[in-house]
């Protein structure tokens, strides 16, 4: 894999996963497994982070980017990093479950600590893994204003002198 | 059982010291003033020959004694007394008769004669009341623990005292029947005896050290902050009279030095036993009292040690919720917000008193007007709420109502009138004036959600029971899991069903939990009226499949005021059921 596409699938995994917790959080609340007040605190410990990665992703992607020399991603980080967005999303998953179908909180109070320490922790992790990828990485140059198109390069316009 | 014991030891000693030392600090800085002044006046330092100053000693004992109010201090008694004051003198005099003091010295000799005194006291209280009494009917098995303890007992009584205590009965074990009923009877004598005592010096010192003014009576929050004073007592004794005290008499060996601090290491640990264990008998307590059948000996004992009724829960946390349902519902009601919830006071019989303070919306409305009116439109609500939501018995609650200098105190007078059930006593200032208000059940009678029944069997509230139960299986409510029946007598049935989905809330799917209280009221002629107030709560949770698990306890939400209607609605299908069953029997 390389480091675009690395890249690119990481930015599409971390903003699905994250969108499909809080929408699977909404159906909870529509299948009566939390009181209003419960969901709306519930998203809004889980909207900064997502919104945080969002944005930093998005930009990226808008930035009009040529890559030069897309070298091979290392495949320690690679695994590490989708081991550990995977690891979250699947944890928020369970904890949101376990507190809609009243597998394992005493009370609500228990879950919202509980939500607010692991976005805190998981953010310090994952927001390294953003920060290094969508900020200058190398391989992500921006296009040079005075460089020719290199498809113009391959196959010159007929009727050029 | 042997753990419990121990706890209860602990926290009697812990009571004592605690209060003892706390009462200390309450009028300490006025009787060091008051000495210093006597003897100084407004010089720095005075001349004073030793007989005089003895005279002033003799001054603060009999200050003391005058400010402790619960407490019989004796100097014949305490042995280590004189050792105190002979210190003293020596230190100050040696030979000479005369010595110059200073007022930073005088102040600090004072503060430490009374702290002397106070301890002292302490122990010979803890070692009359408690030690020699309990200790005697245990059978030593091992003869140098009794050496042991007669060893500590001359050194230094109290804390020494509960250590030979504590290692007596690691090695005891568990007797006859007979013998734990003994040692629970004197357990409860004791610890009566300590709250009745010590009550109120604990209150203030809690209140002068900024916690919270509800000191409840309940074991597990008394115990808690009992141990929490104890820790704080106990660094107090153990930096003062371990680490600077140059007294010969209390520092007896090395070795006595290190034991007393190993005792105050193990109690130190051993505190955090006593709320672990608390906590545990509660929940314990907590989960016997839904399956009164399950209560073994065992439990009997342990619900008795600590005169916890079983179908009662003390927890301070789950208290604090039931007094905030009560203020929502208190704001609901039409009370233009003028009611207050001030104090919920649990009582040794598993009571409640309630206090609430109704304070006037404006100058014209005076505080009898405000109770004239409640009494008029909300007392017999209030009450049978207040009853739902702290789930005790009718005639266990108390509530007093408190407008400037006016009073109303609600309370289930059972007996006092001939239909049986809620009666109002007023007062203003000092001068009660206590009547029976029938006007209040007439009316309650008359009100559209209630049935009348002729009937005329003998135990109707039996009848009652089994067609409410009939009615609940016609329901599909599993009777042995979901129901908890709480009382059954001539006037009232009380019941509770517990993990309801969509019975009160029909178009959602909550999990619900509904109390109710049937009252029934006989009149002459012979037909019943039956009265039915329904309190119910809601939580959340989604069913699939076997994942069906009912929230927990501290989830669930009152059902008032945003399902006001639909539980109205089901009460009142609930007594039809329940005349269409009586009548088909």
């Amino acid at each position: 894999m390389t480091q675009t596409a690395f890249k690119n699938r990481l930015g599409i995994t971390l903003v699905m996963t994250h969108f499909a917790i809080i929408l699977y959080t909404l159906g909870c609340y529509f299948a009566h497994g939390f009181h209003f007040d419960e969901l709306t605190t519930s998203i809004s410990l889980m909207a900064p982070l997502f919104a945080s990665y969002t944005t930093v992703i998005i930009r990226d992607m808008l930035q009009e980017t040529i890559v030069v020399n897309d070298r091979p991603a290392n495949s320690a980080l690679v695994f590490i990093t989708f081991f550990l967005v995977s690891a979250f999303g699947i944890y928020l998953f369970v904890l949101v479950s376990v507190k809609a179908f009243n597998l394992g909180f005493g009370e609500f109070d228990q879950f919202k600590i509980l939500l607010a320490i692991s976005e805190t922790v998981f953010g310090v992790y994952i927001g390294q893994i953003i920060s290094s990828t969508y900020k200058g990485g190398e391989g992500v140059q921006p296009a040079p204003q005075n460089q020719e198109d290199p498809s113009k390069l391959a196959s010159p316009s007929l009727g050029s002198p | 059982m042997r753990n419990i014991t121990i706890a209860g030891i602990l926290v009697a000693s812990s009571f004592t010291y605690s209060s003892l030392l706390f009462s200390q600090t309450d009028t300490s800085h006025v009787v060091v003033e008051r000495i210093t002044q006597l003897v100084l006046g407004d010089s720095d330092t005075v001349r004073v020959n030793r007989r005089e100053f003895e005279a002033q000693l003799d001054l603060i004992q009999t200050w003391t004694r005058t400010n402790r109010e619960s407490f019989e201090y004796s100097s014949d008694s305490t042995g280590g007394y004189p050792y105190e004051r002979t210190a003293i003198l020596e230190r100050l005099f040696a030979d000479s008769s005369s010595y110059t003091i200073r007022r930073s010295e005088l102040q600090n000799l004072v503060q430490r004669y009374r702290s002397w005194q106070t301890l002292v006291a302490a122990r010979s209280d803890f070692y009359d009341q408690i030690v020699v009494k309990t200790v005697g009917q245990l059978e030593f098995e091992q003869p140098e623990v009794e050496r042991d303890l007669k060893c500590y007992a001359q050194a230094f009584h109290a804390v020494f005292v509960a250590s030979a205590i504590v290692d007596t009965l690691a090695i005891w074990k568990v007797g006859e029947a007979l013998k734990i009923n003994e040692w629970s009877r004197d357990m409860r004598r004791v610890r009566r005896g300590s709250v009745s005592n010590l009550l109120e010096q604990l209150r203030r010192a809690i209140h002068g050290l900024g916690r919270t003014a509800t000191v409840a009576c309940a074991p597990s929050a008394y115990i808690q902050r009992v141990s929490i004073l104890a820790d704080s007592a106990l660094s107090r004794f153990s930096h003062d009279y371990v680490n600077n005290s140059t007294d010969p008499y209390l520092l007896l060996s090395d070795s006595v030095k290190q034991g007393f601090k190993e005792v105050i290491t193990s109690l130190g640990a051993r505190s955090q036993d006593i709320e672990e264990t608390t906590e545990k008998i509660n929940a314990l307590l907590h989960r016997v009292s839904l399956y009164p059948k399950g209560l073994t000996t065992r439990h009997r004992i342990l619900s008795l040690i600590f005169s916890i009724e079983p179908s009662v829960i003390y927890n301070d946390e789950w208290l604090g919720s039931r007094g905030s349902l009560l203020r929502e519902w208190l704001q609901s009601a039409d009370l233009n917000r003028a009611v207050e919830l001030d104090t919920i006071l649990p009582r040794s019989n598993g009571g409640f008193d309630v206090a609430l303070v109704v304070q006037s919306p404006n100058q014209k409305v005076d505080g009898r007007q405000l109770l004239a009116y409640i009494r008029e439109q909300v007392s017999e609500r209030l009450f049978w709420k207040t009853v739902n939501l702290l789930g005790t018995a009718p005639d266990r609650l108390r509530i007093h109502l408190w407008a400037d200098c006016a009073s109303l105190s609600l309370y289930y007078a059972q007996g006092d009138i001939q239909q049986g059930g809620f009666a109002c006593m007023s007062g203003y200032a000092e001068a009660n004036i206590d009547f029976i208000d029938r006007s209040l059940l007439q009316r309650a009678v008359t009100q559209p959600s209630r049935i009348s029944v002729v009937s005329n069997q003998p135990d109707f509230s039996q009848l009652l029971y089994a067609a409410v139960i009939e009615q609940l299986r016609i329901r599909g409510v599993s009777v042995e899991r979901q129901v908890q029946r709480i009382k059954v007598d001539n006037n009232q049935v009380i019941f509770r069903i517990e993990n309801l989905r969509s019975e009160v809330i029909r178009n959602e799917s909550y999990w619900e939990n509904i109390q109710f209280i049937l009252r029934i009221r006989r009149s002459p002629s012979g037909s019943i009226t039956l009265a039915c107030i329904t309190d119910g709560q809601f939580g959340t949770g989604i069913v699939v499949g076997p994942l069906n698990r009912p929230p927990a306890y501290h989830d669930y939400r009152n059902m008032e005021p945003r399902f006001s209607r639909q539980l109205q609605s089901y009460t009142s299908e609930f007594l039809q059921r329940i005349r269409d069953t009586l009548r088909s029997r």
